[in-house]
């Protein structure tokens, strides 16, 4: 078991690119409590990116929570592709006008595995924004759950809150639970929210196919394409690469080229 | 070329196509023609390979070989290539990458290398001069948010792309103005030869003064119910589709 307990306090007008990563070394059952806070001053800009790419044996919670004074803007990015268990809580505080908070994911997982995302967005203070757009891709006994919630404060005016959860089914087998918690107090807010849970197009398949692409491809390239907006901002490009490049690897196929 | 013999097909135990018979020799240009929901959509997407659609009789050969068994991409690789008369939109993939991996694809099936991207990039940039299509495109998203008439052109660019051996070109036509139908017939026109033929399908008489057909089929709930050269496209601009089915019966 592993405890590790992480202090970020990014100060006034700087910035910070972060990424972080569990790897166990040997197939031993490994659990880990992680507990991460950051604390974004004035205008600082924090890039966080979580790679979840462990071991069938590991299993990781991930209590990630992040403070943002005015005009800050903070990015977390969290890819999810291994491990047996995954939870991620992950809360943003919102304490200062006109900060930014993107929280964006995209899970890929399959046989038995396990993740959860619990996001919460707490908007205290007015003229704020904050998007969520998690992706996940199931397949076998794999088990998804999005739970997102959504807190604006009476005090917290024109707030910009946007969240969706977009899933695709591979198998019967396979479940998301996706669960969104508005929860708002103020009244000159735009909030929305989206959940879709679907199969892949049988007409896009085919729209593929008939141009020569085999099923496995085809269906690769549809699930990239599915995944892709999440990727685009992803500011690191060798981040971007690798996690292109795992993708790949977990939908089995060498596209051999970059979306 | 292609073969099809008292072609039957089913969707969902419904009977769309009752005994299609067609054949079609290298070199030649057939035009289908029917009314609304008479099966043409159909017989396309059976010759490629669509599984939705079940054969319940009959065979479909081409190059002497039976298509039935074969996948929709395996189909593709031999060569037929099917313009789609509503194109698919596919968010997330640009039209330059859904072709590389399309022309890879082929190369692939042929025991073949990846095309060196500079090829790429002059064929991709060649066939889309052709037809004329502003290179912004390319970097779009495949068929997301194209007009009806771009949609259409993008198909023809991408049989430019794969030259095909069989074309079919399911209604085309609909949805272009005036001069993007001359520049889409123009393509099609270019990559005509001996070798290959094309199958258009087409409710209007217009498109077959451009790309003019040996033989005119028309299509009737399900069946090929009369056969004849351009001439027979004139009479049935002129004269609608009933005189044909009156003949049918008599
Ligand atoms: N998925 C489906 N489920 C049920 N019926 C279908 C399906 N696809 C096609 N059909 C039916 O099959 C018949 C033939 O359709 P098809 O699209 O082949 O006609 P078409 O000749 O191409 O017509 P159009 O000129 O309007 O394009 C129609 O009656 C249509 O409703
Ligand atoms: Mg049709």
């Amino acid at each position: 078991m592993v405890q590790p307990r992480n202090l970020i306090v990014v100060g006034e007008n700087s910035q910070v690119q972060i990424i972080e990563r569990h790897q166990s070394l040997t197939d031993h059952p490994v659990f880990t409590n992680s507990v991460t806070e950051v604390f974004a001053e004035k205008r600082a800009i924090v890039d966080y990116y979580k790679i979840q790419n462990d071991r069938d044996s590991a299993s990781l919670i991930d209590n990630t929570f992040v403070e943002q004074k005015e005009e800050s803007y903070c990015f977390l990015h969290t890819f999810s592709f291994g491990g047996k268990l995954t939870r991620n809580n992950l809360n943003f505080y919102q304490k200062g006008e006109r900060s930014e908070s993107t929280l964006k994911g995209i899970t890929i997982i399959e046989g038995k595995q396990h993740v959860d995302h619990n996001t919460l967005v707490h908007h205290t203070s007015p003229n704020c924004e904050s998007h969520q757009d998690y992706k996940g891709i199931f397949a076998d006994n794999s088990v998804g759950v999005f739970n997102g919630r959504v807190m604006v404060d009476k005090e917290a005016q024109k707030i910009n809150a946007f969240q969706s959860n977009n899933n695709i089914l591979m198998d019967d087998k396979a479940t998301i639970n996706s669960k969104p918690q508005l929860e708002i107090f103020a009244d000159d807010v735009k909030c929305s929210h989206g959940c879709t849970i679907g199969q892949l197009d049988e007409e896009s398949l085919f729209y593929l196919r008939s141009r020569g692409i085999p099923l496995k491809e085809a269906r690769a390239l549809l699930m990239y394409a599915f995944a892709n907006n999440v990727m685009e901002s992803v500011k690191i490009p060798e981040i971007k690469k690798r996690i292109t490049h795992q993708i790949a690897l977990k939908l089995g196929v060498n596209l051999g080229y970059d979306l | 070329m292609l073969k099809i013999k008292n072609l039957q097909a089913n969707i969902e135990d419904k009977e769309i196509l009752k005994g299609i018979n067609l054949e079609i020799n290298p070199g030649e240009v057939h035009a289908i023609m029917g009314p609304n929901g008479s099966g043409k959509s159909t017989l396309s997407s059976v010759i490629a390979g669509k599984e939705e659609y079940t054969m319940t009789g009959g065979e479909i050969m081409f190059e002497g070989e039976d298509l039935s068994e074969l996948d929709p991409e395996e189909r593709a690789h031999k060569g037929i290539f099917l313009s789609f008369q509503y194109p698919i939109e596919i968010p997330g993939v640009s039209v330059t990458n859904f072709m590389k991996a399309s022309i890879n694809a082929h190369r692939k099936a042929q025991g073949l290398e990846d095309m060196p991207a500079k090829d790429m990039l002059k064929m991709i940039r060649d066939k889309s001069e052709l037809l004329e299509i502003d290179r912004k495109f390319l970097s779009r998203s495949l068929n997301q948010g194209f007009s009806g008439g771009e949609k259409k052109r993008n198909e023809i660019f991408q049989m430019a792309m794969l030259n095909p051996k069989l074309a079919i070109l399911d209604e085309t036509d609909s949805g272009l103005d005036i001069d993007a139908l001359k520049v889409v017939a123009n393509g099609v026109n270019k990559l005509r030869s001996e070798d290959n033929a094309v199958l258009l399908i087409t409710h209007y008489q217009r498109l077959l003064d451009y790309i003019v057909p040996d033989f005119v089929h028309v299509m009737v709930d399900g069946k090929i119910v009369k056969s004849g050269t351009k001439e027979l496209a004139y009479e049935l601009e002129e004269r609608g589709y009933d005189w044909v089915k009156q003949e049918k019966s008599v």
